[in-house]
């Protein structure tokens, strides 16, 4: 399967792990993209691919027991310009949509601040340190 | 208050550990191991001269990546630096200067990470001179 690079795709958002707090509220670390070495100065991590998910991303989610996690959105062209990575597309039981990101290790924490939070986590621990 | 502060950056490492290990589905989180040379490595780093800097000590950081590596932040205007403390051994240090391309060191003891540490921080010093 081919992607556009306007595609986009959705990475869940650790509550614990992914957001740094800043002035004025928070942002995303590298961690987010930075899930597993696969050699060569590249990570890989999960992510859906937005089209493929459709309306089936939310299930997804809490499937995965991530339903109170939050979403991040990064395109294509963002993962290849900034990231200098790609996503290919790797279907696992259960799930059609399911993609893998691979980025190098340098421009994660460029890739991170260009990924768009579009759902933030609910619980209440992060809204006491993160909420804006 | 330099103390207070790696205490209380030495916690978080300590919860985030406790909260890699229960929320990770397929990885073990941090190992043993790995969280000791992180907490060696921090204690380390608050007596190199970067640390003497406030921006440096209040802009700390501290998260886990998917395969075990604890992470590091510190950020001023001028520089972004990132330290992972690796499971397989060894550090990879990124070097993120304001308008500049990334630049990676991979070393193998913790002296050469806090080398790197210092040697980025010092743009900030630069920057700070109007250098």
């Amino acid at each position: 399967m081919e992607f556009e690079r306007d595609d986009r795709f959705l990475r869940d958002l650790n509550p614990d792990l992914h957001f740094k707090r800043v002035d004025g509220g928070y942002r995303l670390t590298s961690a987010v993209f930075r899930d597993r070495r696969i050699g060569g100065g590249f990570y890989a991590c999960s992510v859906d691919s937005e089209r493929l998910a459709g309306d089936r991303a939310v299930a997804s989610r809490e499937a995965r027991g991530h339903g109170s996690w939050g979403v991040g959105r990064i395109t294509l062209g963002a993962v290849r310009e900034i990231g200098e990575g790609d996503v290919t597309h790797d279907p696992e039981p259960g799930n059609d949509a399911h993609c893998t990101l691979t980025v190098r290790g340098a421009p994660a924490r460029a890739l991170a601040l260009a990924c768009e939070v579009t759902v933030e986590p609910t619980s209440e621990r992060w809204r006491g340190e993160f909420a804006r | 208050m330099v103390t207070q502060d790696l205490d209380t950056r030495l916690r978080t490492l300590n919860r985030l550990h406790r909260i890699a290990g229960e929320s990770r589905e397929g990885s073990s989180g941090v190992t043993e191991e790995v969280e000791s040379r992180a907490t060696a490595t921090l204690e380390h780093v608050w007596g190199c001269s970067a640390a003497e800097d406030p921006t440096f000590r209040e802009s700390t950081f501290v998260t886990i990546t998917g395969d075990g590596a604890v992470q590091f932040e510190w950020e001023s205007e001028a520089v972004a630096i990132e330290v992972m403390v690796e499971p397989e051994g060894g550090f990879t240090v990124y070097v993120h200067r304001e308008g500049d391309e990334p630049e990676e060191w991979n070393p193998a003891e913790q002296a050469g990470a806090i080398e790197a540490i210092e040697r980025g921080w010092s743009g900030t010093r630069r920057a700070a001179r109007g250098v």
